[in-house]
């Protein structure tokens, strides 16, 4: 591994090289920034490996079945588990998808589940991302040159090998397809995950697309060729958020969307991955329940651990988030993307005193959580190797069967004192192996 | 029961030819607890493509699109009514569907002075809600005043209240902006109304299984004036027609709404 | 066949010119800049007015720095590599990202390049990644319609700049014949009296340019 880091500067421009970036606005100008990598590995041993494997396969399937049951019969509010406020005000539930079920029954296809650990070398969930996560192809590509920068590294070490993901996501594709090509569709080349977007269509052999390529005649979906003859789309991996995805459905004002999408998928004539509606599965507030979601339909006990959570919803719990303030991590649930996250120690009196009002009139807006104490990960620092802050997103794929990819995109924050490790915060990112010894 | 007779035309002109027209017309009547419709016929003209459909809240629609270049588009919608004396409908599935009726959406969401408006608002915690929405309703009918150009279609319940003016859409956001802040489940109604030229909007109230219907514009009950098109959590969810096209043209439209009452037995 | 809509043929026909503009443009570059060492310092003006190129430059020193690497010269060589960029970038499903990452690499260099004492030592890996490019398009583009599409872009584009660099017509013939080649293997709706009048207007000893630029223009009208 000493060896992979000597090679940095080398790993670093064959990104630059692949052109690996992210896009980002600034001052409303679009720029295209490399997503800084670093050489030092994550890495999970084999057996780590098989506890995550089996929690994360478990917290996906409840989802997925929440889901299912959230837009049909409803029995987990029925039952009194969740509390009906918390689907029906969150902004990801959509009406529109009530009564529809999805090719082959799947919502969540491909999850993004953010974990960390602590200093006591716990796992934790702190987030499930069901509607468009990203950032598998960072580490897949990564996987590819830091192999040929350094292959005695990859000779002397068994790692997993993670360059398998476009074959998964095909397989999921083909799974769930209806009869037709596979389509990646993309907002465009100004969407800061646009790489990811073209690489993974490059990969998987789907065709790459944008909305004016795409049309719904008849209730099915088709892309037009140049020759103006229509192919017939049986999955559409869409890369834009579903308030965007139908114009004659949801936001009459979006440019990016396919109109009338919304009926061919409710006559089941196209896989849409991931279903709509999914926001209100991997809504904050919702997340509180996953645990009790496990116990509702698998009937285990989960695997994983959820970080320790309080609703202010509950009376029990705003007595203990108003005595514990300062201890506690505060999010809006409303607010994504390391955005809407406060520290009770890091506010001003003024600050506190606005929030708590805020807390009492909408609790349900917020969720309070214990500060986890994360365990420190490695990075090179010029000549240097010095401690960060660090996340994994373990992407969690569902066809016939569910199955985690043996890899996951570990991101740090390059700011000793932060504990925000969003790119789009100016975090970095390392590889992820997965030990097979 | 009364008869009644109603027609629903519209017609769009654009000033040059569009093409990659897309729209879905939600303006078709249907038969519940309280009206059947009957020989209904719905057409569209100027299409290539023409399905019918039902989206997420049980309303009728009927969308399509046409490619090729026009410069007019439009819809008829015609049929007749029955009106049965009991002016409610049963919610059939009040433990999976009603929840979406309660919290408040962007354009009902209460402002401040909303909030202090509301609360001295005559609420009765031990009267039905069908009682309270007669209050509510009262309460909001003398808070604004009628007036057709203080408001359009995207003024929110908090800029027709800041305003204290708007159309029969304003009434109905804000009525069920109160109910909802009393906890009582309340959606938007699109509708037509004996004797108008254009659509109507009022406001359902959901009591012990049943919803009923108050028109906060004309401050009563809905009663055998009233024909029901559609229903949703406010006037997004029932937008007549959402139409999408290509081309620089300027559109304009006409919108003639028919409902004659034919007769009592 | 692959399947692609009307935009992506559009993209693959404008990165086939563009990396021509920018090879064909470096190489005359070289012969022009050989030549104003010291016998002709005004060359370039005559290369601007040749180009259609407007002549913005103040002398000939300029002229060498900013015709070939300064972005804000709407004409200048850096500025179509990056036009050759933005076609390339969003076809990468269909070239391969390895066929993509020589325009990367090409643009990148020029980028990084500062001082402008040895432009022709500078332009040289240019030169190199775009013929690496196109070596990358006859090996990893599987599709041969993809390959066709771009080829017959480069060759257009060649087309054009020898019209109106005044090269000679045996030259043109060459690679009008290349052209004719390259269209008949696509599918695309070419017009079909524009390819034989442009066959005609190149085959006599005196070259119709003007006739041969017009049947350029209508050739692909419908795509390009």
């Amino acid at each position: 591994m000493n060896e992979l880091r000597k090679q940095t500067d080398v790993v670093n421009a064959q990104l630059a090289r692949y052109g690996v970036k992210f896009g980002i606005y600034k001052n409303n100008e679009f720029k295209e920034q490399l997503f800084p990598f670093d050489p030092i590995p994550r890495m999970i041993g084999k057996d780590e490996f098989e506890y995550l494997n089996r929690g994360l396969i478990q917290r996906v399937k409840a989802l997925n079945c929440f889901l299912k049951d959230i837009y049909s019969d409803c029995a987990i509010v029925k039952d009194g588990v969740v509390p009906e406020e918390f689907i029906y005000a969150s902004s990801g539930y959509l009406p529109e998808c009530k009564g529809i079920c999805p090719p082959k029954g799947i919502y969540s296809h491909i999850s993004g589940i953010d974990l960390v650990q602590s200093k006591d070398k716990t796992w934790y969930v702190l987030e499930d991302n069901l509607r468009v996560p990203s950032g598998a192809s960072y580490p897949m590509i990564a996987r590819e040159i830091c192999r040929r920068s350094s292959p005695r590294t990859f000779m002397e070490q068994e790692i997993a090998d993670n360059r398998d993901y476009a074959d998964l996501l095909k397989a999921v594709m083909d799974y769930s397809n209806t009869g037709g090509i596979n389509v990646i569709l993309t907002p465009g080349r100004y969407n800061a995950a646009f790489f990811e977007h073209s690489y993974l269509a490059e990969k998987t052999n789907s065709v790459l697309a944008v909305c004016n390529n795409l049309v719904v005649e008849d209730d099915y979906l088709y892309y037009i060729d140049y020759n103006n003859t229509k192919q017939k789309v049986g999955a559409i991996y869409r890369r834009i958020s579903d308030e965007f995805l139908d114009p004659m459905t949801f936001r009459e004002d979006s440019l990016i969307g396919i109109p009338h999408i919304m009926e061919a998928y409710k006559k089941g004539n196209v896989a849409i991955i991931n279903a709509l509606g999914n926001g209100v599965a991997d809504d904050k507030g919702i997340y509180y329940f996953v645990p009790k979601m496990i116990q509702y339909y698998l009937k285990e006990e989960p695997i994983l651990n959820n970080a320790p959570t309080y609703l202010p919803f509950y009376e029990k719990d705003m007595e203990y988030v108003l005595e514990h303030f300062d201890d506690l991590v505060l999010k809006d649930v409303a607010e994504a993307g390391g955005y809407g996250v406060v520290f009770g120690n890091s506010m001003t009196p003024e600050e506190k005193e606005k929030l708590i009002t805020m807390l009492k009139n909408e609790p349900r807006r917020f969720i309070a959580q214990e500060v986890i104490d994360f365990i420190d990960i490695e990075i090179q620092e010029g000549d240097e190797v010095v401690p960060r802050k660090a996340d994994l997103r373990a992407f969690v794929l569902t066809k016939e069967d569910t199955v985690v990819w043996k890899s996951g995109l570990t991101r740090f924050s390059r700011n000793p004192d932060s504990f925000i490790v969003n790119s789009s915060q100016g975090g970095g990112f390392k590889d992820t192996w997965v030990l097979c010894q | 029961m009364y008869h009644l007779k109603f027609t629903y035309d519209s017609q769009f002109h654009f000033t040059t030819p569009i093409v990659g027209h897309y729209f879905t017309v939600k303006a078709i009547p249907q038969s519940t607890d309280r009206q059947m419709i009957r020989n209904l016929s719905v057409s569209v003209d100027d299409y290539e493509f023409l399905n019918s459909g039902k989206d997420g809240f049980g309303n009728l629609t009927k969308y399509g699109s046409n490619s090729k270049e026009h410069t007019s588009f439009g819809f008829h919608i015609k049929g007749e009514c029955e009106l049965y004396e009991e002016q409610f409908e049963a919610e059939r599935n009040p433990s999976t569907f009603l929840g979406i009726y309660l919290p408040q959406t962007q354009v009902t969401m209460v402002s401040n002075n909303m909030e202090h408006f509301f609360k001295q608002c005559p609420f009765y915690p031990t009267e039905s809600n069908y009682q309270n929405a007669f209050h509510i309703m009262q309460y909001i009918y003398q808070a604004i005043t009628y007036c057709q150009n203080a408001t359009n279609i995207s003024t929110t319940a908090s800029e027709a209240f800041e305003l204290k003016q708007g159309v029969c859409q304003d009434y109905a956001h804000l009525m069920i902006s109160c109910l909802r802040y009393f906890k009582i489940p309340a959606r938007y109604v699109v509708g037509m109304m004996a004797g108008e030229g254009y659509s109507h909007a009022w406001v359902e109230v959901y009591d012990k299984g049943y919803w009923f219907g108050f028109d906060p514009t004309n401050n009563q009950e809905v009663d055998h004036q009233y024909i029901k098109i559609s229903h949703g959590r406010d006037y997004s969810d029932c937008m007549v027609i959402k139409g999408l096209f290509r081309g620089n043209a300027l559109q304009s439209q006409d919108i003639k709404v028919c409902v004659e009452i034919e007769g009592q037995e | 066949m692959g399947i692609m809509s009307v935009s992506k043929v559009n993209h693959l026909l404008w990165l086939g010119r563009y990396c021509d503009r920018v090879f064909s443009t470096v190489r005359r570059f070289y012969h022009n800049y050989d030549t104003m060492l010291e016998a002709d310092k005004e060359a370039y003006i005559k290369f601007c007015n040749r180009l259609a190129i407007p002549n913005i430059y103040k002398d000939k020193d300029d002229f060498v720095a900013r015709y070939p690497f300064d972005m804000e010269d709407d004409n200048s060589i850096i500025s179509n590599l990056g036009r050759a960029y933005d076609n390339a970038l969003v076809m990468r499903d269909e070239i391969s990202s390895e066929t993509l990452s020589y325009i990367e690499l090409a643009l990148n260099t020029m980028k990084q390049t500062k001082e402008h004492e040895a432009p022709l030592i500078d332009l040289q890996p240019v030169l190199d990644y775009i013929l690496a490019f196109w070596g990358c398009v006859d090996d990893y583009v599987n599709d041969q319609d993809t390959r066709n599409i771009l080829k017959t872009g480069k060759y257009i584009e060649r087309i054009d700049l020898y019209l109106r660099l005044g090269v000679e017509s045996s030259e043109i013939q060459l690679v009008v014949r290349k052209l004719v080649r390259q269209i008949l293997r696509t599918r695309l709706p070419y017009d079909e009296d524009a390819l034989d009048d442009l066959i005609i207007a190149t085959r006599k000893e005196e070259v119709d340019t003007n006739k041969a630029l017009e049947c350029l223009d209508k050739l692909l009208a419908g795509v390009m």
